[in-house]
């Protein structure tokens, strides 16, 4: 096919003519096309850029000061010590790589001025650092030739202050801190005042976060009379040396206990650890690129369908027909386009938003992340920009190649209100999807480096049922429109609206397509949260049976490192209206090279309260107290393969450590897994005399509130909480957990309304005749409003019908599958039936709503103007 | 000797100590409890090379000039580590130790200066064992290889980007300065230090800048000095060389500045000739004559970087060495500790011009006066 000067002038004049004369005429479809095509795109985006984010800011608060550091080296179980440090030191006496040791812990402010409680405390070697900045800023002086200005004399006046911190003039500011004001801080139990000392100097590429304050580690260790340990060693390769002869040397010398890292396995370590939590986030964007696909089709088809005799006649005149579909194609890429376009501004726009909630789950169960955000490439933007406008493509593909296709007569003959579709199409989707997903349920999942699973099958088994139940509503709804004899009984408004069903156009169908895949994944997703709700609610129930519980008041996350001392334990329980009490250890440990926890238990009040919930108990509940025996929750036992009968062994700093599994026990608030030993072996083996948790019973209930309030004024620095407080607040924990998949959620839902509404808009406008006609026979602007809105609700509520249907299955698949391959957690599959009412109803109502809103605009257009 | 390090611990408020690290055994404490040098022949070999913790400061100083055997690369180089005792914060009865170290080279060449200044709290980045010589701070070190030859080896690099790695063996015997190694620097009694002495040393090894690797060969000075209390309070600075001649002598000078202008009588020349023997020059019988200045564009301190060096030897005749700096800009800006000084490569000439050998010159106390600060 050639190209030649007089088919380019074709292509234009047509374009001109046919494609841009139409979208003059509809511009507000187009414009509402594009506007539901960029709010799926910017979704799209929004949750790329939340990711990136929660990756990027693992462990990443010290790239603001020193750089991005090339190898990281931690201890599989708790921290480095000071010796660790020296003998890497002495290791790499030879090479020009510097060394950073860093620790992170929780910290609260004690009278927050804002809502900005919570912060990370970041300890850092200060005169390591100095030397760095020495010899960073001499670099950079001597590169640029001119003397530049130097951030040291202002650090080096105050990094000796010995209860100094800095942190980002922002903080400051919203804290109304001023520099050299001591403030109120809580850290583990202890209350103790930092003074301000200003901005702290970071590398010049980035600010230091705004939840951060910086600290010397010595300094902090000493005020708060702790050993110094760091969790890491960040490694910075000098020029001179090069990465690969410092693992070298590394691996050679290297403590059993290290764990040597380079920045991308570092990286990928952070990633794996919200692998699952992401791939769910991708997964709900994706579903609004696909309702989205969905529109495009639904708006280019009603195109096809408007526009057959026009293009028919051109076609007989001797028009090429790929120049007919190049039209249709240009038409969906313009879509495609505009909306992706307008989708990265807006994705831009949300990106904050949707970090702050992706933040918000993977603060409460992960690490510490960055709030700062974080940015997506170029690249990035334009291939998702890429990806909307080759789904908008294909979504207009097929219209167009049927249309360019169909003989000139046959196109004519067609009356605008037929689809290209045949039923058989839809049984042929529908027989497909239905192998499709027995394959998928058949199919293993991936194991990936990270040790979780990837539910392929799951996946698969999902988007097949989606295809099945689809192609299935849509062969149905042509028995929907014949129930018009059993409506006008009731209105004669309802037999007009739903009698347009009796034949459905393709209109009709992706409507009704878009409305069952929008609600069943919906539904889906409020199955799976009930179930999940249900079934933690049903867990806390077993573990919380004490009266008070006690921790520091700096652990505001499940991953939170806050810790009693002993001492302080022994000051509480020496009151005599306690009858009982447990304790609760536990660290961060790394096991086959991946972080899960090490819990020590305090197995005789487990046994006593029966508050571990087992999905394989012990043989003997006495084996739980033999040292050399281990538990493991249910998320390990799927992430590392290991079940009962086998062996996990542990590399302490001291010594290497193996376990025998005897058990498997729920555990709802960790999907990194755990395995729990008893706490005489778990101080043994870690030397951590840092106490999580306190659990209290008391000899009267009535005194309850009393000690509470008793203990919290003796330990100011203590959260004393209730039972029923505590219950409370794990449910609110882990609503902000699922914060973003409600966001996702709503914005899924608007889609498919918005689906709709743009449908009715598009029928009414084709029915233009013949809302006329019925409008010069005497039908009143009431009778064609109520018959549009019959019309829409029904599409709406039979969507909602399979949609519930669909997300029954979807949410089996979810719990069953998904889910249980992705976090290793065993949920009861619960069915919220208000809820998914509330659902099917609020799509139905919001439809008719729209449809009237919609048909109020066409009856407002003078009868005069026809196309 | 390097009076100036004693200023840097005195400002980091040096405290009394325990008696543990004060060997050489000493009965001679200051009123914060600091070991205080005494005369008698008591230092005691390898042990005494290490650190002296029990002492308020102490310091390894290696000065030299190497160069490749094509003389490609030429240059003067300086290595010193530094230690001093500072009081606890929480504990007045503990002490704690700091390490500060300087590295910098003179490339003679290009005539550019490159130094590197470092300052560690004793610890996993820095330390000094006690007993044996073996210093570092962060990846630069001096140890001891051999007690027996007192072969030494040494590590360092400016800016992470110019590397050495010297063998030092030493060509002499060592010197013990002053009174068997008790060097009086003042009027007042507790101003002295041990002064141990390696005047010419072999340094030998590798020179790398870039991915590029030299074999250099060339010689060294170094001088290990510990103390409590060197300097008088009507000392403002001081000047110090040491020089390296051809003929198999060397010279150590040092001029105590007072507050009137004048030299202090306790400065001294040392002649050490060829077969180690030493000949003292007292304050009265050599004089320090500056002969050329350079003002300092940062600190504003004007140095005499060349000078005269005049004496009357023991058979009566007056003797004059030209010392001249290798290049102006030789100032250690002192960008962590703060202090500044001028600490440079240099060669010796007689008065006909001869070159009769090279050695170092540390200037003190010229962009402001130490006076006060200790």
């Amino acid at each position: 096919m050639e190209i030649g000067k007089s088919n380019l002038n074709l292509i234009a004049k047509l374009a001109s003519r046919l494609m841009l004369r139409h979208w003059c005429r509809n511009w507000l479809k187009l414009l509402a096309t594009c506007l539901v095509v960029s709010l799926a795109a910017g979704l799209y985006i929004a949750i790329d850029i939340a990711n990136k984010a929660t990756v990027s800011s693992f462990e990443s608060f010290t790239d603001q000061i020193t750089g991005s550091s090339d190898i990281t080296l931690t201890s599989s179980s708790g921290n480095l010590s000071l010796q660790d440090i020296a003998s890497v030191r002495k290791i790499l006496i030879n090479s020009e790589t510097e060394l950073f040791p860093v620790f992170e812990s929780n910290i609260q402010v004690a009278s927050p001025n804002t809502g900005v409680e919570q912060l990370l405390v970041i300890g850092l070697d200060f005169y390591a650092l100095l030397n760095h900045v020495g010899r960073s800023e001499t670099k950079e002086a001597s590169s640029k030739n001119d003397d530049l200005t130097s951030s040291i004399p202002v650090f080096r006046e105050t990094m000796d202050t010995r209860n100094g911190f800095y942190c980002d003039a922002s903080t400051a500011a919203s804290n109304d801190w001023q520099i050299g004001q001591e403030i109120a801080f809580i850290v583990n139990s202890q209350k103790l005042d930092l003074k301000y000392l200003g901005s702290f100097p970071t590398n010049g590429e980035k600010d230091l976060s705004s939840r951060v304050i910086v600290v010397d580690a010595r300094k902090f260790a000493n005020i708060l009379d702790q050993d110094l340990t760091y969790d890491r060693l960040e490694l910075l390769v000098s020029d001179l040396d090069s990465e690969h002869q410092i693992l070298d040397i590394l691996s050679e010398n290297k403590a059993k206990h290290w764990i040597v890292e380079t920045q991308r396995q570092r990286k990928s370590t952070g990633e794996s650890m919200t692998q699952a939590l992401r791939m769910n986030l991708r997964a709900l964007s994706t579903l609004s690129l696909i309702v989205a696909a969905f529109l495009v089709f639904q708006a280019l088809d009603s195109s096809v369908v408007k526009r057959h005799k026009e293009f028919a006649i051109l076609h007989s005149l001797g028009s090429p027909r790929w120049i007919s579909k190049l039209l249709w194609l240009s038409e969906s890429l313009l879509i495609g386009i505009i909306g992706g376009g307008l989708g990265i501004i807006l994705g831009n726009l949300l990106g904050r938003l949707s970090t702050g909630m992706v933040s918000q789950t993977v603060d409460t169960l992960y690490y510490f992340s960055n709030n700062s955000g974080a940015t997506i490439s170029k690249s990035d933007l334009f291939s998702t920009w890429g990806i909307v406008i080759a789904v908008c493509s294909l979504a207009g593909w097929f219209p167009a190649k049927l249309a360019s296709k169909m003989p000139p007569a046959q196109l004519i003959r067609q009356d605008s209100k037929q689809s290209n579709y045949k039923s058989h199409h839809y049984w042929f989707i529908a027989a497909t999807s239905l192998a499709l997903s027995i394959v998928g349920y058949l199919l293993p999942p991936l194991k990936s480096s990270s040790g979780h699973s990837i539910p392929v099958g799951g996946y698969l088994l999902v988007i097949a049922l989606i295809g099945f139940f689809v192609s299935i509503a849509v062969l149905c709804l042509g028995y929907l429109g014949s129930s018009t004899p059993f409506l006008s009984r009731f209105d004669l408004a309802a037999k007009l609206g739903v009698s347009q069903l009796r034949n459905p156009v393709t209109r009709h169908r992706l409507a009704l397509g878009g409305v069952t895949v929008a609600v069943g994944m919906t539904a889906a997703m409020i199955i799976l949260i009930a179930s999940f709700e249900m079934t933690v609610k049903n867990w806390i129930g077993n573990i919380l049976q004490a009266d008070l519980y006690i921790r520091s008041k700096a652990s505001g996350s499940l991953h939170s490192d806050a810790r009693m001392s002993a001492k302080t334990v022994q000051g509480i329980l020496y009151d005599q209206r306690i009858s009982n009490s447990s304790t609760i250890y536990s660290g961060r440990i790394r096991y086959d090279g991946l972080y899960t926890t090490l819990t020590g238990y305090d197995f005789k009040y487990a046994s006593d309260y029966n508050t571990l919930s087992w999905f394989k108990a012990p043989m003997s509940p006495t084996s739980l107290f033999t040292p050399g025996y281990a538990v493991i929750s249910e998320s390990f036992q799927e992430r590392f393969s290991k079940s009962v009968g086998d062996f996990v062994r542990l590399e302490f700093p001291d010594q290497t450590a193996e376990f025998q599994i005897i058990g498997v026990y729920a555990d709802y608030g960790n999907e990194q897994g755990s395995i729990g030993i008893s706490q005489e072996s778990y101080k043994k083996y870690t030397a951590d005399n840092g106490i999580r948790g306190l659990a209290l019973h008391l000899n009267d209930s009535s005194q309850i509130e009393h000690l509470a309030t008793e203990l919290e004024e003796k330990f100011p620095s203590l959260s004393v909480v209730t039972n029923k407080w505590l219950r409370e607040e794990t449910l609110r924990i882990f609503n902000s957990v699922f914060s973003v998949t409600y966001a996702l959620k709503a914005a899924g839902l608007f889609i498919s309304v918005a689906g709709l509404g743009s449908m009715v808009f598009s029928l009414l406008l084709e029915r233009f005749k013949q809302v006329g006609a019925l409008r010069m026979i005497g039908v009143s602007g009431n009778m064609i409003r109520r018959a549009a809105i019959w019309e829409s609700a029904a599409i709406a509520a039979f969507g909602s019908l399979a949609g519930i249907l669909l997300g029954q299955m979807l949410g089996l698949v979810l719990i069953y599958i998904i889910n249980k391959q992705s976090f290793g957690w065993t949920l009861q599959f619960t069915q919220p039936i208000t809820q998914l009412i509330i659902l099917c109803a609020g799509i139905i109502l919001s439809t008719a709503l729209v449809a009237y809103v919609v048909a109020n605009r066409i009856l407002k257009q003078p009868i005069e103007r026809e196309e | 000797m390097n009076y100036l390090f004693t200023l840097i611990f005195s400002l980091l408020l040096l405290q009394s100590i325990t008696a543990q690290g004060a060997s050489p055994v000493t009965s001679l404490f200051d009123s914060e409890g600091f070991a205080l040098p005494e005369s008698g022949d008591l230092l005691q070999f390898p042990h005494d090379h290490g650190s002296h913790p029990a002492f308020k400061s102490e310091w390894w100083y290696l000065t030299g000039h190497c160069k490749t055997p094509d003389e490609q690369q030429t240059f003067g180089f300086q290595l010193t580590f530094f230690r001093a005792a500072q009081k606890n914060e929480d504990n007045p009865t503990s002490f704690d130790q700091f390490h500060m170290a300087h590295a910098a080279l003179f490339d003679k060449k290009t005539k550019k200066f490159h130094h590197e200044e470092r300052l560690n709290p004793e610890g996993w980045n820095a330390g000094a064992k006690i007993g044996e010589l073996d210093v570092f701070n962060e990846n630069w070190f001096l140890k001891m290889a051999d007690d027996t030859s007192e072969k030494m080896s040494c590590r360092f690099s400016i800016n992470s980007d110019r590397v050495f790695q010297l063998d030092l063996t030493p060509l002499k015997r060592k010197n013990l300065f002053g009174d068997n190694g008790v060097s009086r620097k003042g009027d007042e009694p507790h101003s002295k230090s041990y002064y141990i002495n390696y005047s010419r040393l072999q340094a030998s090894g590798d020179f790398q800048i870039g991915d590029k690797k030299y074999q250099v060969d060339g010689l060294a000075w170094m001088d290990h000095e510990f103390s409590s209390s060197q300097l008088s309070s009507n000392q403002i600075g001081w000047n110090w060389t040491s020089l390296i001649l051809n003929d198999g002598t060397e010279i150590m000078a040092y001029v105590m500045r007072r507050d009137d202008g004048k030299k202090d009588k306790h400065s001294v020349l040392t002649l050490i000739k060829a077969d180690g023997s030493m000949e003292k020059i007292p304050s009265e019988q050599f004089d320090w004559v500056p002969t050329r200045f350079w003002k300092s564009p940062r600190s504003k301190g004007t140095y005499p970087v060349d000078h005269k060096l005049e004496w009357t030897d023991s058979n009566g005749k007056n003797q004059s060495i030209r010392v001249k700096a290798l290049g102006d800009d030789q100032e250690l800006d002192g960008k962590l500790s703060g202090f500044v000084y001028w600490e440079g490569a240099c060669y010796a000439y007689d008065e006909k011009g001869t070159r009769l050998g090279q050695g170092y010159t540390e200037l003190t106390g010229y962009n402001s006066s130490l006076q006060g600060r200790f």
